[in-house]
């Protein structure tokens, strides 16, 4: 099992950022027109190397500003995975459409394997109505929290990993219910490598004026694209967003 | 308009036809048996006829390493590789093969034929499977030659000590669910009684350089899980190719290598020395 105190040094990190820019939001909020939101979902797993998970993610969405907005996500997916995103997103709106530019903070710790991924990440984007598409490059750390002596340079690092992803929504994305679609290789949760793109199904209900209805389905495929496509991994999420 | 789809209609049959290097339609489902199907099997024939010990006369010995010759079995790289390893001296005849001996469909059985004279006694041959080995259905005729894509072999030493070989099947980019069960019970098995413990496969397991960007890995998950295993039973080396660039990573002790790739030009072998120490030696062609 990973370190406890290293474990438990993360957790509390998480906790801390993510409770420390929700308050922040919280009391910026007349400054924006879009509204904050706080998000709790239900999570199932199913993985070939784990097999199957529950587990839950919590996150928010605070536009700080007409030009600026940040996302955090954090996810506890069983005992043995835990994950958080940090997103700063200056944006740009156009007569058609967003400019956006997404930088990220993600770590991904596997408990069991007493090691995780930290990432950086910074993308371009531009979304429409309909369509919403991103580019970017993540540099990825292959974190070892265990060290010891005589393990060498442990952490490996991958500088340079594309990063995507394309969606497009049914109905305009301002609609009270919608239905997205799309793929791309991170989310909120996940940042994985260029060859592991997240396919995704997902669709929101706005229940009442401060309370909506989500749900997603993300599917990943080993070797795709590039070896022998296989099924890989399955997660499904549903809970509610309250709007502030 | 109707030229741009016409052209797109075009590109689509195209990739599902595939060209004559990538089987596009196997980027996009199984065209295949999967590895968890040619790992049953393979363990089903391990079961009955085990890969033979190989017995050594020096506690350090050198094998030759190659990997990624994609060749058409028309080109002479695979020629001038026989050539170059029937003129080594000071080595075990033994070639370990790290897999996509072929670049395209009907290959294996020129580039087999060609690799005769190290492929038969006196000399072995061990094999692992990559991801253009299975391209086309091509593994119905790989498996024709080289059988096993999942197995494990010993290197009997005179000091009465044992190198351990796992050799696994990586060529969708997944150790599978039922291989992955089973190299950890070989591991917890193996863990201590061996001098040194190797595993032998097609995929690299890092992207630390821009090289990787057109071939795929194992997910992370699977790499962090995959690479607990190793250091949690002691492999000492984890030997690839896949991404045709050398690389060499080491994560909580296990030292993990990515070798060049034959068909580059000039390609490479190498001369692997296993002793308490591992060493590996580039040659070029």
């Amino acid at each position: 099992m990973m370190n406890s105190s290293a474990f438990k040094r993360i957790t509390a990190s998480f906790c801390i950022l993510f409770l420390g820019t929700t308050v922040f939001a919280g009391q910026n909020r007349e400054a924006v027109q879009d509204s904050y939101g706080i998000t709790v979902l239900g999570v199932y797993d199913y993985s070939k190397t784990f097999a199957h998970q529950g587990g839950v993610d919590i996150a928010g969405h605070m536009p700080f500003h007409t030009y600026i907005e940040a996302d955090a996500g954090f996810e506890f997916l069983g005992p043995k995975i835990l994950a958080g995103t940090l997103v700063a997103r200056p944006k740009l709106p156009l007569k058609v459409g967003e400019l956006f530019l997404d930088t990220a903070v993600h770590l991904r710790a596997f408990n069991s394997f007493e090691a995780g991924t930290f990432a950086l990440a910074a993308s371009l984007g531009y979304r429409m109505d309909y369509v919403s598409v991103q580019m970017g490059i993540q540099r990825t750390v292959l974190h070892n929290f265990r060290k010891a002596p005589g393990d060498g340079g442990s952490d490996i690092v991958e500088p340079v990993n594309p990063i995507f992803r394309i969606a497009f929504n049914v109905r305009p994305c301002t609609s009270p219910w919608n239905i997205s679609f799309g793929a791309g290789n991170f989310t909120l949760y996940k940042y994985e490598r260029f060859y592991y793109p997240i396919f995704f199904l997902g669709g929101h209900v706005d229940i009442t004026s401060h309370l909506t209805l989500q749900a997603e389905v993300d599917l990943q495929f080993s070797g795709i694209f590039n070896m022998t496509a296989h099924f890989n991994e399955l997660t499904a999420r549903a809970g509610l967003t309250y709007n502030f | 308009m109707k030229k741009i789809t016409h052209t797109l209609i075009f590109a689509c049959l195209l990739l599902l036809q595939g060209c004559e290097s990538f089987d596009f339609a196997g980027f996009f489902g199984v065209t295949g048996p999967a590895v968890d199907e040619r790992f049953a099997a393979s363990v089903k024939l391990l079961e009955k006829e085990p890969v033979p010990d190989i017995t050594v006369s020096s506690d350090e010995y050198r094998m030759i390493l190659v990997t990624d010759i994609h060749s058409d079995g028309k080109d002479d790289k695979p020629d001038r590789f026989v050539s170059a390893c029937l003129a080594e001296e000071g080595v075990e005849k033994t070639v370990i093969c790290l897999g996509d001996m072929v670049n395209g469909r009907d290959c294996h059985s020129g580039v087999f034929s060609k690799l005769q004279p190290v492929s038969q006694a006196p000399w072995r041959f061990l094999n692992a499977l990559g991801n253009h080995d299975t391209y086309f259905k091509e593994f119905d005729t790989f498996k024709e030659y080289w059988p096993l894509t999942t197995y494990t072999f010993n290197v009997n030493l005179p000091s009465g000590r044992k190198d351990f070989f796992i050799c696994l099947d990586s060529a969708d980019g997944a150790c599978g669910v039922l291989q992955r069960q089973w190299v950890e019970n070989i591991l917890k098995e193996a863990s201590g009684k061996y001098r040194n413990i190797y595993v032998l496969t097609h995929t690299n397991f890092f992207n630390t350089d821009n090289t990787q960007l057109t071939s795929g890995n194992f997910s992370l998950e699977e790499t962090y899980d995959l690479m607990s295993l190793f250091s949690t039973y002691g492999v000492k080396c984890v030997l690839t190719g896949h991404d045709h660039h050398f690389e060499k990573c080491v994560f909580r002790g296990v030292t993990y290598y990515t070798f060049n790739a034959l068909c580059l030009d000039p390609g490479s072998y190498y001369k692997l020395t296993f002793g308490e120490e591992f060493q590996q030696q580039e040659c070029s062609l």
